[in-house]
C-alpha cells in the first residue's frame, strides 16, 4: 500500500484509478472516450458511475478488467488493485486476476452465458483446478447458488441458459462472478434489462453480498433511481469526464451541476398529467379472452394470455397498460390490432364490432390503428430511406406518391427531425431518432388509435423524456387515443390519464393514474410501486 | 418425395418423344409406332403415371430403354465412382475451407484475411468447367497424371469439384465465427478469467458450428447431383455422366431413377441435419 496516498481514508482502498484517459479512434465523435478519471473504491462500499449511453462509463469498467477492445490504442493513467499496479490492457497475466481478484457482470445475463452448455459446466469451468472430488465440487456450487438465493441448485445446475428466467440468469452470473471470492465486483447496468420487481430483488442481493463478502462494488448505471437504491458514493460522468462526485445523499439532496440536476429530475419526473379534453369513445373491449394453444393435437396445453379484459378509450385519452413481462399486455395489444386469434369477447371500434369484418373493411380499419414498437432498430427496414418508409403506408392506402411524400416531410418536421434526413437510411440515426421516425411512420396514416408497445423502454432516460414529450405533443395535435404499454411505472405516470394494471392476463386494478399512484388498492399494484427504483428523493429545485 | 417423383414424371413426358429418339432417324412411322407400343407410351398419361407409382412402391424402377437392363443395376455400377469423387471433394473443401475461414476470422482485417477471402470469392465464382479444364492442363503438363495411381486420378477432379464449396465453407465459417467471437457470452467468459484456448474450444467453436452444419448438410445432399459438369469434363464414369447421356437419349426410366435418388439423398441429408441440430443445440429440444 506504500504507493497510495489514502488521505482521510480509514480503510485502504481496493481499487484506485489515477488519471485514466482512453483515446477514441480518429473518426470518433470526441478525442477521448474517458478523460482524467480518478476513482477510489473501499471494501464494503458501492460506488455508482452514472451517465448516459456514450458517456464512457462502460469503458472505465472494461479498462479496469483489462478488456478494452484493441481498436482503442491510446490508454494512459494508472489503475491499482490492492496497491498493485495492473498490467497493460489485454496482457495475458490478466487472466490470473480476472474472477480471482475482480469480476464483472454485464447488462443481459442470459446473453452472458453460453447457450449450448449447461450452467453446471460453465460454473465448474471457473474453479476447475481447485476441486478434484465431485462431491466437494457439488457442495461448493450448492453453497455458491444458495448465496445468490437460488435454492433449487440441482435444477439450476442442470439447466441450459434458455431454461431459466432473466432474474435467475442474473443470479447465476453473479454467483459465477463471486465464485473465487474476488474483492472487486464491477456491475455494468446489470438490472437494466429486468422488470421492476426482479430489478429490486437483484439490487437488494448485490447490496447484501457487498456487506457479507466485504466487496467493493463499482456499479455502472444510467438511472438515478437505481443510484438512490444502492450507492454509497456517486460519480456523474459526462462525455468521458467525471463532473461531480460525492456521497449519494449529498448529491441527491443538493446536486451542484445542472447536468446532475437534470438527470435526477428525469428520474423523478412524476408530475401528473392534467386530465385534458376527452373526446368520443373510439375503442371498447368487453370480456376479451386470448388463449394460446401449444403442444401436439392430443396433448394441447392452453395458456390464458388475456382473461376477461374490458375497458374503453376515448380520443385524446392516454390509457396505460402496466405489468411485468408475461402479464399479457403485449398479447392484449396484438389482440386489439387483430393480430392474435381472439377466443371470446368483443372489440368495438367507434361502436362497430370489428371481429367479423371482411378483408376490405379490415384494410380500412388497419389504417385507423397503428403501433409503435419497442425496438426502433429492428422496426425499420434497413434498405428503405426514411422518406419511403414513412410514405409507404399512405401509398398503400391509395394516396398519390407526391402527396404521400408531402405528408412524410411534414411529419418529419413535426417529430423534430432535420429535413435532410428524408433521403438517409435508418442506420444513420440514433435510437431516439429512429423512434421518432417510427412515430412519424405511424402518424402518416392519421390513426385514431395509436398503440405504443414499450416504445421508450429501450431508450436512455433523457431520450425517454423527449419521446414521451413527443407523444404528448402529437396527441394534442392529432387527437388520437393513445394506448401506452409499459412495465415502467415512472413512464406510465408521466404520460397516462388512466391506467390498467395487469397480472397473469387479468386486470387487477384500473382507474385514474393519479389515484392509482396515490392510493393503490390491489396488493400487486402496491408491490409494483414499491419495487420501482426510488423516485422521490426529497424535493428539489428542479430545472424545467 | 411424392412431389419430386411426380414432377420428374411430368417434365420428362413433356420433353420429347423417346420412341422417336430411340428409332433410327430414317425409320418409318410404323416402326416408331411399334416402339411406342412396346414401351407402353401409347397408354393414357394417368395410366402411365399410376403404373409408374405402383412400380416404385414395389421396388420396380423400370428398365433402361437402351440396354434393357434394370436401371438400379446401372445406377449402382456408376455410384461408387461418383461417391469416390464426391466424398473426396467434400473432405477437401471441409478440411481446407473451414480452417481457412476460422483462421481468417481470428486475424480479421489482416492481409492474410484479405488473401483468404479474396481466394474464396474467386473459388466460388470460378465456373466448374473452366477450372476443370485448367486442372486437366496442369495435370497433363506438370504432373503427367496418366502415370499416377488411383489416388492421383481422383485428386484433380475432386479438387475441381471441391473448390467452389471450399470457398463457401471458408466464407461461411469466417462470418459465423466472427459473429460468435463478438457475442456477449464470449466477453463474459473472458471476464470470468477463462483462458483463450478454452474460450475458443468450448464456447466459440460449438456455437460457430451450428450454422455450418446446415451448409455441410446441403453439400452432402448434393453429393450425387453436384458432379455432373465435373464428370463430363474429366470423362469420369459416374452418375453425372450417366444422367447427361440418359437425358440426351431420352432414356425415361433411367433419368427418373437418377433424379429420384438425388432427391432422396437431399431429403435424407436434410433430415440428418435436423436430427443433428437436436443433438447440438439444446434450445431446439422440446421437453
Amino acid at each position: 500500500m506504500n504507493n497510495l496516498d489514502g488521505i482521510g481514508a480509514k480503510t485502504a482502498p481496493i481499487l484506485s484509478v489515477f488519471n485514466l484517459t482512453v483515446g477514441l479512434p480518429l473518426y470518433g465523435d470526441r478525442q477521448f472516450a474517458v478523460e482524467d478519471v480518478n476513482l477510489e473504491l473501499a471494501p464494503g462500499k458501492t460506488v455508482c458511475l452514472v451517465g448516459e449511453s456514450g458517456s464512457g462509463k462502460s469503458i472505465i469498467g472494461h479498462s479496469i478488467m483489462g478488456m478494452l477492445p484493441s481498436q482503442l490504442k491510446y490508454v494512459n493513467g494508472q489503475i491499482f488493485l490492492k496497491g498493485n499496479l495492473l498490467p497493460e490492457q489485454r496482457d495475458p497475466s490478466y487472466s490470473a486476476l480476472r474472477s480471482v481478484e475482480m469480476s464483472m457482470i454485464f447488462q443481459d445475463a442470459s446473453l452472458s452465458l453460453n447457450p449450448l452448455r449447461k450452467i453446471r459446466k460453465q460454473l465448474e469451468e471457473i474453479i476447475r483446478t481447485k476441486y478434484s472430488r465431485a462431491a466437494e465440487l457439488e457442495n461448493f456450487l450448492k453453497i455458491a447458488l444458495h448465496n445468490v438465493e437460488l435454492t433449487d441448485h440441482k435444477k439450476i445446475l442442470n439447466s441450459y441458459p434458455h431454461q431459466i428466467s432473466g432474474g435467475q440468469a442474473q443470479r447465476v452470473v453473479i454467483a459465477a462472478a463471486l465464485l473465487q471470492e474476488p474483492s472487486l465486483l464491477i456491475a455494468d447496468e446489470p438490472t437494466t434489462a429486468l422488470d421492476v420487481t426482479t430489478q429490486a430483488s437483484i439490487l437488494k442481493l448485490i447490496d447484501k453480498l457487498k456487506i457479507k463478502l466485504n466487496l467493493a462494488v463499482l456499479f455502472i448505471t444510467h438511472d438515478f433511481g437505481v443510484v438512490a437504491e444502492i450507492a454509497d458514493e456517486v460519480c456523474v460522468l459526462r462525455d468521458g469526464r467525471i463532473i461531480e462526485k460525492g456521497e449519494t445523499q449529498a448529491i441527491l439532496q443538493s446536486p451542484k451541476k445542472n447536468y446532475t440536476k437534470h438527470l435526477i429530475y428525469l428520474a423523478q419526473k412524476l408530475e401528473k398529467k392534467e386530465n385534458g379534453y376527452l373526446g368520443k369513445e373510439v375503442l371498447a373491449l368487453e370480456n376479451l379472452n386470448v388463449v394460446y394453444k401449444s403442444g401436439r393435437f392430443l396433448n394441447v396445453r392452453k395458456t390464458k394470455a388475456v382473461v376477461d379484459v374490458s375497458f374503453s378509450v376515448n380520443s385524446g385519452q392516454t390509457l396505460g397498460i402496466v405489468g411485468e413481462s408475461g402479464s399479457g399486455k403485449s398479447s392484449l395489444a396484438k389482440a386489439i390490432l387483430l393480430l392474435e386469434q381472439i377466443d371470446s369477447g368483443s372489440i368495438k371500434f367507434k361502436g362497430t364490432d370489428i371481429l367479423n369484418l371482411n378483408t376490405l373493411e379490415l384494410k380500412h380499419l388497419r389504417r385507423k390503428m397503428q403501433i409503435v414498437l419497442q425496438d426502433p432498430f429492428s422496426a425499420l427496414n434497413p434498405r428503405k430511406t426514411i422518406l419511403s418508409a414513412i410514405s409507404e403506408g399512405p401509398i398503400i392506402h391509395g394516396v398519390s406518391k407526391t402527396k404521400a411524400e408531402e405528408i412524410a416531410s411534414r411529419l418529419l418536421r413535426l417529430t423534430g427531425l432535420a429535413k435532410s434526413s428524408s433521403s438517409r437510411y435508418p442506420h444513420e440515426f440514433s435510437g431516439g431518432q429512429r423512434q421518432r421516425i417510427c412515430i412519424a411512420r405511424a402518424l402518416a396514416l392519421e390513426p385514431e388509435i395509436l398503440i405504443a408497445d414499450e416504445a421508450v423502454s429501450a431508450l436512455d432516460v433523457s431520450i425517454q423524456a423527449q419521446i414521451l414529450d413527443l407523444f404528448k405533443k402529437m396527441q394534442q395535435r392529432f387527437g388520437f387515443a393513445l394506448i401506452f404499454i409499459t412495465h415502467d411505472l415512472r413512464v406510465a405516470r408521466a404520460i397516462c390519464d388512466t391506467i390498467l394494471v395487469m397480472k397473469d392476463g387479468q386486470v387487477v386494478e384500473k382507474g385514474y393514474a393519479n389515484e392509482i399512484f396515490k392510493s393503490p388498492k390491489n396488493p400487486y399494484t402496491k408491490l409494483l410501486l414499491n419495487s420501482a427504483p426510488k423516485s422521490n428523493f426529497g424535493l428539489l429545485d428542479l430545472p424545467n | 418425395m411424392l412431389i419430386a417423383v411426380s414432377l420428374v414424371f411430368i417434365f420428362i413426358r413433356f420433353s420429347g418423344d423417346p420412341a422417336a429418339a430411340l428409332a433410327p432417324p430414317d425409320a418409318s412411322q410404323e416402326v416408331i409406332d411399334q416402339y411406342t407400343e412396346m414401351l407402353g407410351l401409347d397408354k393414357p398419361l394417368w395410366l402411365q403415371y399410376t403404373n409408374y407409382l405402383k412400380g416404385l412402391i414395389q421396388g420396380e424402377f423400370g428398365y433402361s430403354l437402351h440396354t434393357g437392363r434394370a436401371v438400379e443395376d446401372i445406377f449402382l455400377e456408376r455410384l461408387p465412382f461418383t461417391l469416390n469423387l464426391g466424398i473426396t471433394a467434400f473432405f477437401i473443401s471441409l478440411f481446407c475451407g473451414v480452417p481457412l475461414g476460422f483462421y481468417a476470422a481470428l486475424n480479421r482485417g489482416s492481409n492474410l484475411d484479405r488473401v483468404v477471402m479474396g481466394f474464396s470469392v474467386f473459388a466460388f465464382a470460378m465456373p466448374n468447367f473452366l477450372f476443370g479444364l485448367l486442372m486437366i492442363l496442369i495435370a497433363a503438363l506438370w504432373f503427367n497424371a496418366y502415370l499416377g495411381g488411383e489416388a492421383a486420378n481422383v485428386l484433380f477432379p475432386a479438387m475441381t469439384l471441391g473448390l467452389a464449396s471450399m470457398g463457401s465453407f471458408a466464407r461461411f465459417s469466417r462470418s459465423s465465427l466472427l459473429e460468435v467471437i463478438n457475442a456477449p457470452y464470449m466477453y463474459a467468459a473472458e471476464a470470468r478469467g477463462i483462458l483463450f484456448h478454452r474460450r475458443m474450444l468450448f464456447h466459440a467453436l460449438p456455437n460457430a458450428a451450428i450454422p455450418l452444419v446446415t451448409l455441410i448438410g446441403l453439400s452432402l445432399g448434393g453429393l450425387i447431383a453436384g458432379s455432373v459438369v465435373t464428370e463430363q469434363v474429366f470423362a469420369w464414369p459416374g452418375v453425372g455422366q450417366l444422367l447427361v447421356r440418359s437425358v440426351a437419349t431420352r432414356d425415361l426410366a433411367m433419368v427418373q431413377f437418377i433424379v429420384l435418388s438425388v432427391s432422396f439423398t437431399m431429403v435424407t441429408a436434410n433430415l440428418l441435419v435436423d436430427l443433428l441440430y437436436l443433438f447440438i443445440d439444446p434450445r431446439i429440444r422440446v421437453d
